[in-house]
């Protein structure tokens, strides 16, 4: 076991580095609520923390990965959170503060696709992870992981040009 | 149409998240240290229940004769460190939750009910239970239906085989940041429970003949969880 000096010391500096990206990839996670993105990264890091004398440095990065997937799920399923309202289709007037701008709108379609679909099209395509990655992060199969993710993007580029025409004529 | 940029393009370059603050840091740090703090208050009041429990079911308790064997031949009669054990086979009266084929040579049974099956050395003496008074396992070998009882994640198992079923065995903390040198296996029965053993360093068993010991150990319609 690590000494709890060394331990901390560790981990700050694995924080240090790396929260942004564990932020970012909550933030698609849980589609694009800032505050809900940090209270899935405060308790992914609590996690981590606890498991952190056991965590291997090489493999830090992905154990962080899979531990934001599950707080993003964990908080969705969570009874004492608002549900999230999905909908097959986006609102006519899209819900973001700047409507105009392709970022938010491809964040608001991430939102119409179920939990997993978005998680493995965010870690496979946007994370640039690779199947067995995915499948690590998400503890899945791989088969899913490439059924889901095919899905999940068609979904999003079938939405994406014609939403990109209709909110930017 | 050809103009419009990927949607995966897009998520990919979305603006960067800023880099932490050390305030940030810390304030991740500090959860991470609450968290360490209220897990072992859980398992300390988890232990505490459990406590409570034996003592509630061994108030009860039999104390059963000395299973037909000799004691070893230590210098001061009581278990040494240095003396490496063996099983032999246990002839006693069987206990009510569990069944056992085995004991280390010379040690006696001093508790067995449906929570628990505990063995002592020689030269430990076992009050006999009171109502309301915590039974102390220290130094005994305890054989139990876990509850909820997990390793810590700090501890580093390792996967044996039990009657052909995967056991893990390690150690639990003795603090915060600290192992112990007490000994947990746990297996599955095949009938849904886990069975729980632990065995104290000084027992001076081999990781084989704990499992071995395990192997033993047949979990009966009586037996019941502890918590803990």
């Amino acid at each position: 076991m690590r000494r709890t000096s060394e331990k901390d010391g560790d981990f700050t500096e694995f924080v240090a580095q790396r929260r942004p990206e564990l932020v970012r990839l909550a933030t698609l996670l849980v589609s694009g609520d800032a505050a809900k993105a940090e209270d899935v990264v405060q308790t992914a890091l609590t996690r981590i923390y606890l498991a952190w004398p056991k965590v291997r440095r090489e493999t830090a990065t992905a154990y962080a990965r899979r531990c934001v997937v599950n707080a993003a799920i964990d908080e969705r399923r969570s009874l004492f959170r608002r549900r999230e309202q999905l909908s097959a289709q986006l609102p006519d007037v899209a819900a973001t503060d700047t409507p105009h701008q392709d970022g938010d709108l491809a964040v608001a379609l991430l939102a119409t696709l179920p939990a997993s679909m978005r998680a493995a099209v965010v870690l496979r395509y946007v994370e640039g992870l690779s199947i067995a990655e995915t499948a690590a992060a998400m503890r899945c199969g791989e088969g899913n992981v490439k059924s889901q993710s095919a899905r999940g993007l068609q979904k999003l580029r079938e939405q994406f040009p014609a939403r990109a025409q209709h909110v930017c004529p | 149409m050809s103009d419009t940029p990927d949607v995966i393009e897009v998520l990919r370059n979305l603006p960067p998240v800023a880099a932490a603050s050390p305030d940030i840091v810390a304030a991740d740090l500090e959860r991470g240290h609450r968290a360490v703090t209220a897990r072992r208050r859980r398992r300390l009041a988890l232990s505490g229940a459990a406590a409570a429990v034996l003592t509630v079911v061994a108030v009860g308790a039999v104390r059963f004769g000395p299973p037909v064997t000799s004691p070893p031949p230590t210098a001061s009669g009581t278990a040494s460190a240095t003396v490496r054990l063996t099983l032999v086979d246990y002839r006693g009266d069987q206990p009510v939750g569990f069944k056992v084929t085995t004991v280390p040579q010379g040690w006696t049974v001093t508790s067995s009910d449906a929570s628990a099956f505990v063995v002592a050395p020689p030269g430990v003496t076992v009050a006999s239970p009171s109502p309301g008074v915590p039974v102390s396992v220290q130094h005994q070998i305890m054989v139990s239906l876990r509850a909820w009882t997990t390793f810590p994640a700090e501890a580093s198992t390792e996967e044996v085989d039990v009657n052909g079923r995967p056991g893990q065995i390690g150690h639990p903390l003795s603090s915060a940041t600290e192992l112990s040198d007490t000994t947990w296996l746990m297996f599955p029965d095949g009938a849904g429970h886990t069975v729980q053993v632990q065995v104290p360093a000084s027992a001076n068993l081999t990781e084989s003949q704990i499992v071995r010991f395990a192997g033993g150990i047949t979990v009966t319609g009586q037996a019941r969880p502890i918590g803990g």
